[in-house]
């Protein structure tokens, strides 16, 4: 077992290149480069030359313009001839801003459509991308939550690559409101053109000192304990699984968000004869 | 030369070897000379709007991250075809620039690193390999830096733990062999 201290220098150890300046450049890159947007300029000069004669060479000064140009026209074509190959899923008229996406998205977040809710994100987004992100999607959809914007969503960044757009939000689920457990917030997306890629939302649910989901944790892990003794047999079906504790939402088996639908049968009860919930929003 | 000509050659020259290290750390070699000239191909574009600088490098970052995101996509096809073609008995021939050599902590690491979600991953490179702050990470990234912190303290637990369990699952391997022996 290593430390985190040990896996931070071990992480800095595995750098693949640790040390740019010792890069072997000189013969192909730096040099290169330079040489052949020179190249590419001076190609441009002479098929201009053939058509319109000395007027449209382009004077020596403006070669980094007309190399740009070159490489302009070849990332466009490159992009376009990318695109037209991986068009991935289209969800969403071209024409639609970010946020009337993302309020189409918070509209279909909340029908509970699993798959139509997929579509919203990039193929490297991560609800497409990550198991772990799916799976706590459908453990959430299947506490039925909801999420009302309560502030208009706002693009706050619009970067050098990427849209943010954030909207103020007030979300509760079945599962959690008969706790007492609810939250607002910000809603904090990125697009990549018109489509999600990543939530970088800070946790809903982290208390006054920092900490991410301890009020979740504490209600998961009561209601489990409340379960085992109460109904065992439920408790062996859908208590959480020690092995492979769900780091975010801790307190859940790992295998099935049916679990939750199961859970939800029971927590009414659980609540009633709990001392600590629901606790006052 | 136009002072924008002299504004791109200077950023060019001053940042070419940090951008290209970037792309070879999280690319196969094959795939490197293409993302950098698109990075500067964008930084051309918007050159206008390129911070001075200490603020450069990390913009640039900032850049190189997206033309990632869409040269992984191509990736994953790339990777996708060799297993299909892999599976039929056909198999890529090995272009020794593909790889560089690690040695077994470090494959692990990467392997170990490969579990956590991708924007975490992004943080602990750009944190531990680029060593950029909290706050430039958070302007590559377009994250808060209070974001930032959290994640990256969070990714390293989530990581350590990643890592002892492969280390786990070798020893068993090992033990396992040893009994069959």
């Amino acid at each position: 077992m290593i430390t985190e201290d040990q896996m931070r220098t071990l992480f800095v150890e595995a750098n693949p290149v640790p040390d740019p300046d010792a890069l072997d450049l000189t013969s192909e890159g730096l040099a290169t480069d330079l040489a052949e947007f020179t190249r590419r300029s001076n190609d441009m000069t002479d098929l201009k030359t053939r058509k319109t004669q000395e007027e449209s060479r382009p004077k020596p000064e403006g070669r980094w313009l007309v190399a740009a140009f070159v490489i302009l026209v070849l990332g466009i074509g490159a992009v376009v001839a990318f695109q037209a190959r991986d068009s991935g899923p289209v969800v969403a008229d071209p024409d639609l801003t970010e946020i009337d996406v993302a309020m189409a998205a918070i509209d279909t977040y909340n029908t509970g459509d699993f798959e139509a809710w997929l579509e919203y994100w990039a193929p490297v987004g991560d609800e497409r991308d990550l198991a772990d992100e799916q799976f706590l999607t459908q453990i959430l959809m299947a506490a039925n939550e909801r999420v009302e914007v309560t502030e208009p969503c706002v693009i706050v960044s619009t970067g050098q690559t990427r849209t943010v757009v954030e909207c103020g939000i007030y979300v509760v689920d079945d599962f959690h409101a008969a706790g007492g457990i609810d939250s607002t917030g910000e809603w904090r997306l990125v697009f990549d053109e018109n489509m999600l890629l990543v939530d970088t939302t800070n946790d809903l649910y982290e208390d006054e000192a920092g900490n991410c989901c301890r009020e979740l944790e504490n209600f998961h892990h009561q209601f489990h304990s409340w379960l085992s003794t109460a109904h065992p047999d439920v408790f062996a079906e859908i208590g959480p699984d020690r092995t492979s504790d769900y780091w975010y939402f801790p307190g859940f088996a790992k295998g099935d968000p049916s679990h939750m639908t199961i859970a939800l049968q029971y927590v009414d009860e659980f609540v009633a004869q709990s001392d600590n919930y629901p606790i006052d929003s | 030369m136009t002072s924008r000509d002299a504004r791109f050659a200077e950023i060019y020259e001053s940042h070419h070897r940090q951008i290209y290290a970037y792309c070879r750390r999280r690319l196969d070699a094959d795939e490197v000379e293409d993302a950098v000239a698109d990075v500067f191909v964008t930084a051309w574009r918007k050159i206008d709007d390129v911070p001075s600088d200490s603020q450069t490098l990390p913009w640039l970052y900032g850049v190189a991250y997206r033309v990632l995101l869409h040269q992984w996509r191509s990736s994953a096809r790339r990777r996708r075809l060799s297993r299909r073609l892999s599976s039929l008995g056909v198999e890529r021939p090995a272009i020794p620039e593909d790889y560089i050599v690690l040695n077994q902590d470090s494959q692990r690491v990467i392997e170990a690193t490969s579990r956590l979600k991708p924007i975490d991953q992004e943080i602990l490179r750009l944190s531990l390999w680029e060593e950029l702050r909290h706050a430039e990470i958070a302007d590559v990234l377009d994250l808060k830096a209070e974001a930032v912190r959290k994640r990256l303290s969070r990714a390293l637990s989530n990581l350590t733990n990643e890592f002892n369990s492969l280390e786990k699952v070798a020893g068993n391997a090992v033990a396992q062999k040893g009994g069959a022996w």
